[in-house]
């Protein structure tokens, strides 16, 4: 589980072409030769590299993925220029110095290889995976997207569709994401992820520039799949110049209750407390326990969520209405809280009774040892899959110091019941509310 | 003669020819691949208005059959290629996209 919400890009992606003719599959000759022996993942590396600090493990497996990430999320973005990370990643891939967007494109699938871009709130991040064998001619791709931009203002002015049809699609749970850090923290870590609608086509190509020459100053390179010097004499051919500015410190503003009605048949509330920092691991782990004790939706499709603290909320196990919880931990401040979508008429009793556990719960140990296994299953699955494991270990290289997964799970292991009590201890709170605004009460009546 | 330019006419071979005598584009001598179009639409917008203001000005003025006074008349210094850069960009973009053809 992603310990920040983020949105992804896949700027660039290879088309495999696959074709099931009969006699193309009788050609291929079945080899009688044994598979290849499994050799094990290695260890954890981590160096730093002038302004860089790299992170990599060889998997020994047949996919390499070298990313860059710079702590540059919409946090850092200004009330002039919010949303300009979005356009960030919609414009990654476009010409840059050294290439033109159509020769990125065709060199990049020449390669057989992906190149994307994930914007979070404190990091945006360009990854590419090839070949283990590609990787290293794709490389220079990847550097010039990264650092070498051009942001030619007619490419930029065609890409605003896509931003325009990006907020289209945005979910109801994003939306409500969007909300409830705007309520929580007004600038900065409030910015939304996405563009304003008013600022889309106001982002100009010497805003961008901008952006990227005041922020893109310090970074993580990660290496999946390759050896560590490869990683290190990736992140050797950067220049970077460092002297990151602090961002300013996000301060949490409870008692904000944001409504944006619409016509809808549901209503979504978020309704959250000021959550630990990544400062401290443990008190983030003992956060994201507590999101998964409070609630989780179900792993089956068409199943009935898991038995947890929420479920009093909803009454008997009705699946017409949902509450889990949810959190997010940033650099120096967070979010814990509870997700509710209901439909309008019974949305007024789950909010109540949800705000009431989301302030006093109590956690047993038996509550805090399901929650670890849910917690440890989503730390090995998101490590299991190849993007996954290269965003954690750029997250992690950026704000905190990345971990390999047995001491990931130890770390969960430690947290007690009493850490996690002491985290919703006494918050207060803030609320978003979207859709079906009609029923939902409002703040200061939630007593 | 007119020269064809264009993925359309190559697709199509002698049809396109033929399409393309009809469509009247020749007729008056416009190419339908034109780079010169291509590069006008990148220009910055400030430059775009003075341009647009010349040419309506010189519309105006052959209409009557004047000519500016000669204090407004434009120096030597002033006729600059706007244009270059970007036609230069764009005939780079074009080449580059018939290298990629034909590998």
């Amino acid at each position: 589980m992603a310990l920040q919400p983020y949105a992804r890009n896949v700027a660039l992606q290879s088309k495999q072409h696959v074709r099931y003719l009969a006699s193309a599959a009788a050609a291929i000759k079945r080899s009688n030769e044994p598979p290849a022996p499994f050799v094990a993942r290695e260890t954890l590396k981590t160096s730093k590299v002038g302004n860089t600090t790299v992170a990599s493990i060889e998997t020994n497996q047949a996919i390499s993925r070298l990313a860059i990430y710079f702590r540059a999320g919409s946090r850092f973005e200004t009330d002039q220029t919010q949303g300009v990370v979005h356009m960030l990643r919609i414009c990654a891939g476009l010409g840059t110095g050294g290439a033109s967007h159509f020769g990125l494109t065709r060199n990049v699938e020449l390669a057989g290889a992906n190149l994307s871009c994930t914007a979070g709130r404190e990091f945006i991040g360009y990854t590419i995976d090839a070949a283990r064998d590609k990787i290293s001619s794709v490389d220079k791709f990847l550097q010039d997207v990264a650092m070498n931009q051009v942001f030619k203002p007619w490419e930029v002015s065609d890409n605003v569709p896509r931003a325009r049809l990006e907020r289209s699609i945005r979910p109801p749970e994003a939306r409500l994401m969007e909300q409830i850090h705007k309520a929580a923290f007004r600038k900065g870590l409030g910015y939304s992820l996405y563009s304003p609608k008013w600022m889309l086509g106001n982002h100009k190509s010497e805003m961008l520039s901008k952006f990227v020459k005041e922020n893109f100053l310090e970074a993580a390179v990660v290496g999946v799949g390759m050896p560590h010097e490869q990683a290190v004499d990736f992140a050797s051919r950067l220049n970077l110049s460092g002297g990151q500015k602090a961002s300013t410190l996000a301060k949490y503003n409870p008692g904000a209750d944001l409504r944006k009605e619409t016509n809808d048949r549901l209503a979504y509330v978020a309704l959250a407390v000021q959550g630990p920092s990544l400062s401290d691991p443990k008190k983030a782990t003992a956060a994201a326990l507590v999101h998964r004790a409070l609630g989780t939706p179900s792993r089956v499709c068409h199943g009935l969520a898991p038995n947890s603290k929420l479920t009093t909320a909803l009454g008997d196990n009705d699946v017409k209405a949902a509450a889990v919880g949810f959190s997010a931990s940033y650099s120096d401040s967070g979010l814990v809280g509870v997700y509710i979508a209901a439909p309008a008429k019974r949305v007024d009793a789950i909010t109540r009774k949800s705000a009431d556990i989301l302030r006093s719960a109590k956690f047993s140990a038996q509550d805090a040892t399901r929650a670890k296994g849910i917690l440890k299953g989503d730390l090995a699955l998101e490590d299991e899959t190849g993007q996954g494991l290269v965003e954690y270990l750029a997250v992690q290289s950026l704000l905190g110091k990345p971990l390999p997964l047995s001491e990931q799970l130890a770390l969960v292991d430690s947290v007690t019941a009493e850490d996690m009590n002491a985290v919703l201890s006494g918050g207060k709170l803030s609320m978003a509310v979207f859709g079906n605004v009609s029923n939902v009460p409002y703040l200061d009546e939630l007593k | 003669m007119v020269k064809i330019h264009g993925h359309v006419s190559q697709l199509l071979g002698a049809i396109g020819v033929d399409i393309l005598d009809k469509s009247g584009f020749n007729a008056i001598e416009l190419k339908l691949n034109n780079r010169f179009i291509y590069a006008l639409r990148r220009l910055p917008a400030n430059v775009v208005d003075e341009r647009n203001f010349r040419i309506i000005r010189a519309m105006q003025l052959s209409m009557q059959k004047i000519y500016l006074p000669k204090e407004e008349w434009l120096t030597f210094e002033q006729d600059d290629y706007y244009l270059k850069p970007y036609l230069e960009e764009v005939e780079r973009e074009f080449k580059e996209r018939e290298e990629w053809r034909k590998t």
